[in-house]
């Protein structure tokens, strides 16, 4: 690997270990997140920076092209990640589902007791002869 | 016995106030509850203007999502059993009286399944449904070793202690809950017993097994029953 190939992707790295920080930052990625991209880029790092690593294990690999191990390793990763996002969907799903219940079923309640506070101003008004405090307040 | 009678809703602007009026015609102590699943039409002015309850999710979440939330108003509301029925109009009112007669007949049951093969013998769901229904038919006759002849209806009536579970946070399937939840309800040893109801066809409008969607629906049924057979036997079904 030439030496300007690494400082390229070296470069490349920090760009995007700097964009995921500025990400956290502005919290639109969590901590957990953060710690599995550092991982992913701190492992793209060490290949940089030791690349007969590389080699080493692809020989211990019976990997004859050593790049391929390096792209498997890679989708493996990203795979992981995905799976990793579909668990996270699917209990945000179930969980939002949770809140749309709660939330239909208190505006019902919310409804019902409005309505209920209608009818029994209406029965204070039959019983006393005249408006409420609340019906004066409201026509004043 | 203090009964919910609920009807999940989406979309059903053009049959909803014929299933309504119908029920309320219908002499029973039940209260009426639509859970309206966030239809883009008229459904919860026709349902308020019918003088029933109604419940409405703040987006569409599933049919399943919509019975849970009817479980979750009747476990906190104190009912004591919950009939669900369908809003398209393909349920008969009569046939209630027949699940209601047959849980105030068998206290011990927890849910009375209303079968339309045990009914009307020349019933004819479609050669496609019918494949479909003597699949899940077998499904849970391997699993349970009960023979259930109408695993898809939506005509049931379930007690509190089933309803109340179900209520639970993650418990209950979000869009199909029928051969799955039975097979859950078998293995949970609890009682089930299915009555003879007729049938009718949807009134208007389109049905949620319309297009590809019976595919889904087949896959999605079987991989929620893998799930249920491996949650009742972690937890021992209870």
């Amino acid at each position: 690997m030439s030496v300007g190939l690494r400082l390229t992707i070296l470069g490349i790295g920090a760009v995007f270990f700097i964009l995921v920080y500025g990400l956290l930052i502005k919290k639109k990625v969590s901590e957990r997140l953060t710690l599995l991209w550092s991982f992913v880029a701190l492992v793209a790092f060490i290949f940089v920076l030791f690349p007969r690593l590389l080699n080493r294990l692809a020989n211990w690999a019976d990997v004859s092209y050593p790049p391929a191990l390096l792209f498997l390793v890679t989708i493996l990763l990203l795979m992981l990640l995905v799976m990793y996002q579909s668990t996270q969907i699917s209990v945000m799903d179930q969980r939002l589902r949770e809140v749309g219940r709660a939330v239909a079923l208190l505006r019902h309640e919310v409804t019902r007791l409005r309505n209920l506070s209608v009818l029994d101003n209406h029965l204070q008004i039959n019983v006393n002869g005249g408006p409420t405090d609340r019906e004066t307040e409201f026509t004043e | 016995m203090k009964t919910l009678i609920a009807i999940p809703a989406y979309n059903e602007s053009k049959n909803i106030a014929d299933v309504l009026h119908a029920l309320k015609s219908f002499r029973t102590s039940a209260d009426i509850l639509v859970v309206n699943d966030g239809s883009l039409d008229d459904t919860e002015a026709i349902a308020l203007a019918c003088g029933v309850e109604v419940v409405s999710h703040p987006c569409n979440m599933g049919y399943g999502a919509a019975l849970q939330t009817a479980y979750q108003y009747a476990t906190v509301n104190g009912y004591d059993e919950v009939i669900q029925f369908d809003s398209d109009g393909q349920h008969n009112v009569a046939d209630l009286s027949v699940l209601i007669a047959a849980s105030a007949e068998e206290q011990s049951l927890d849910v009375v399944l209303g079968s339309r093969f045990l009914g009307d013998r020349s019933f004819d769901p479609g050669s496609g449904k019918k494949q479909v229904i003597w699949f899940f038919r077998t499904v849970i006759w391997l699993l349970t070793r009960q023979r259930i002849t109408d695993p898809t209806s939506g005509l049931r009536l379930i007690r509190r202690r089933v309803f109340s579970h179900y209520a639970g946070f993650n418990r209950f399937p979000n869009d199909f809950p029928d051969a799955d939840v039975i097979v859950d309800v078998l293995l949970r040893r609890w009682q089930i017993r299915e009555v003879p109801i007729s049938n009718t066809r949807r009134l208007q409008g389109r049905s949620m097994h319309a297009g590809l969607r019976p595919l889904v629906y087949v896959f999605k049924v079987i991989l929620s029953i893998f799930v249920v057979v491996m949650n009742v036997r972690r937890d021992g079904g209870r």
